[in-house]
């Protein structure tokens, strides 16, 4: 059987099958293995971010000091920004975060973090949890074209699935099977099989809602056919088209704004203290001044289980629904449904983790698929002397992803405890670091002998991973101490969930080294 | 309810798993009588289904649905690591769970 051979192959409905799911399963791959690790991650968003800026842990103020010290904070650092937002700490994510928009100018958008006494140098700048959020579907590629590429990820993933179960159809018989040590890619495609099946109804779950996210790129006519322009859209196209200055010059300062803590105590009544997520204060230049107040995401899946709380700036009373509003269709209601399962806010701890396991399973079925293809390739040219530039490519490229891009996410982190606080463009910085530790294993990927490079790359990802811990102690250990006395597992989980990822690379580092000695003793 | 949900589930499983002649060999040391099979593949259906509705009991339909896929995920990649690597500890495993669930209740 030849199932590989291309376009000669299409005998029967399983073989296309089978060619589909080979070559629809490789091209993505990379793509798709970086989208399943950061989304991964990102289930921890907080929790990272957390870790990422340990000055901003000890904070315990009410929502309305907190919301004091915010607004006194933004006076001083965005008196003329247009819009401001607030971020109230939650039990998730402790820090007070502040944010503030400026249309017209490049970088308009800034967020800041908070200590007790307001802005200060001693709180780290970070892009934190948030970097893996915005490289799941963006893939730190300018907008839109990440957002283009992840959408096509999307498409081909469930087409994978879909050519996946057909191709692989014996899984029922080998249910709970996995055979370690067996030779010629045996034991990875049982791995390839038990990943792929067991969590196959969270991977077809987050492959469709996120097409269903993505609708408005690829199937936009509809939503276009439909809903006029939003008209505050269109007023502030044409005014970034001028110079922010001159757009403020003729205006007076900010608008006197109607006291907001009545507006708290509010939100806070309907739904509960603590559960205040986000305030915005947009506007603020005009006399359409507007005040929101969004709810932290409750226990229901869909995003738009609660509503977003508004309030006339000036007159500090709520504005008038147009008659429409707030009565949404059912397709609308599924989609906040379907967007709401694939962000998964709802879900509790031990949920959460068990979303954490499944998206590494998810990470592995891809990286196991990518293997197994180089497998099945190398089992079948054993008696060929050199292999093809196709084989050589993809070769490298798992490499340089499947243990390079962990590696790369290793640096995030170490670069985040090395660099200073007070260091200029520190965030950016932390970023470009994890692009240029990626670049340099790409390069050791194609320049070393492959069985070499995989091992040198895992064992430098598990010291990465292994020493984390050891490097939080040394570089942050006032605030590691502090986790440990005020109980806060977000922290205290980050460096074991860490030492966990290192235990697992030293692992697969081993084996990979027992592969090298194999080869040789065959050779 | 939620605690009890992942033991049911793990339960379902190792019955379904010592089912398969395949796993039942190295788990319990012998071969299975088709009897014992028999009985063990209903019980893991019956546990399983009787695990939907205590699902649905601790979380409501729609989050109770996803968590019991998820339980299934992770238990059964779990308990097919356990049955390769320690096929002997197969049938404790449910036991196992159930201690962690009860530490993760005291805990809370």
């Amino acid at each position: 059987m030849v199932p590989y051979a291309g376009s000669r192959v299409k005998k029967t409905f399983r073989l296309s099958m089978i060619w589909l799911h080979t070559w629809i399963g490789l091209l993505p791959g990379w793509l798709l293995y970086a989208i399943f690790l950061t989304g991964t991650a990102s289930y921890f968003r907080p929790e990272i971010t957390t870790w990422m800026q340990p000055e901003a842990q000890a904070r315990a103020a009410s929502a309305p000091a907190a919301m004091r010290l915010a607004l006194d904070t933004l006076a001083q650092a965005a008196p003329d920004a247009q819009d401001w937002y607030i971020e109230l700490p939650e039990a998730r994510k402790p820090g007070l975060g502040i944010a503030w928009y400026s249309p017209g100018i490049k970088d308009g958008y800034h967020t800041r973090t908070l200590d007790a006494a307001g802005l200060s140098p001693q709180v780290r700048d970070t892009k934190g949890g948030e970097f893996f959020y915005r490289f799941h579907f963006q893939l730190q590629l300018p907008y839109p074209w990440g957002r283009w590429l992840a959408c096509f990820a999307a498409v081909f993933m469930m087409t994978a699935l879909i050519t996946g179960v057909i191709a692989h159809r014996r899984f029922f018989k080998d249910f709970f099977t996995f055979r370690p040590g067996k030779a010629a890619g045996r034991s990875w495609l049982d791995f390839h099989n038990l990943a792929g099946v067991l969590a196959l109804p969270f991977y077809l779950m987050i492959g469709y809602t996120a097409l269903v996210m993505f609708l408005y790129m690829f199937a936009p006519w509809g939503r276009l056919a439909t809903e006029p322009p939003a008209p505050k859209e269109a007023a502030t196209a044409q005014e970034s088209k001028k110079p922010y200055d001159s757009a403020v010059a003729g205006k007076p300062a900010a608008m006197v704004l109607a006291p907001l803590e009545p507006m708290l105590a509010e939100a806070e009544k309907l739904w509960g203290a603590g559960e205040v997520g986000r305030i915005g204060i947009s506007d603020r230049k005009d006399s359409s001044v507007s005040i929101s107040f969004d709810p932290i995401h409750g226990k229901a899946i869909s995003i738009d289980s609660r509503k977003r709380l508004e309030f006339n700036g000036i007159l500090g009373t709520h504005p008038e629904a147009a008659s429409d509003e707030g009565k949404k269709g059912s397709a609308s209601r599924l989609n906040d449904f379907l967007y709401g399962l694939h962000l998964a806010h709802f879900a509790d701890p031990i949920l959460r983790w068990l979303f954490f396991c499944m998206g590494l399973l998810g990470s592995a079925m891809v990286a196991t698929g990518l293997i197994l293809w180089i497998a099945k390739r190398r089992a079948q040219k054993e008696n060929e002397p050199a292999a093809g530039p196709g084989f050589y490519l993809v070769e490298r490229l798992n490499i340089a992803v499947i243990a390079g891009f962990p590696l790369a996410f290793g640096a995030f982190f170490w670069s985040n405890r090395l660099l200073p606080a007070a260091f200029t463009g520190r965030s950016d910085w932390e970023v470009n670091l994890v692009f240029i530790v990626w670049g340099i294993a790409f390069l050791h990927a194609f320049l070393r002998p492959a069985a070499k490079a995989w091992k040198e790359q895992l064992a430098l990802a598990a010291v990465l991973y292994l020493l984390l811990p050891a490097l939080d102690a040394i570089t942050a250990g006032r605030f590691l101490a502090q986790a440990w006395r005020l109980g806060n597992s977000a922290h205290l989980g980050f460096n074991a969930t860490a030492a966990v990822v290192g235990l697992f690379f030293a692992y697969a580092a081993r084996r990979a080294s027992k592969a090298i000695t194999y080869a040789e003793k065959v050779r | 309810m939620k605690h009890t949900l992942p033991v049911l589930i793990t339960a379902a499983l190792t019955f379904l798993a010592l089912g398969m002649e395949r796993h039942h060999l190295p788990a319990l040391g012998r071969k299975p009588s088709r009897n014992f099979r028999n009985g063990s593949k209903s019980a893991g259906w019956i546990l399983l289904a009787f695990a939907i509705p205590v699902a649905v009991a601790a979380y409501g339909w729609p989050v109770g649905a996803v968590t019991l896929f998820a339980w299934l995920a992770v238990t059964g990649f779990a308990l097919t690591l356990c049955l390769s690597y320690a096929p002997r500890f197969a049938p404790v495993c449910t036991v196992c769970m159930a201690v962690l669930m009860a530490l993760i209740s005291f805990w809370n």
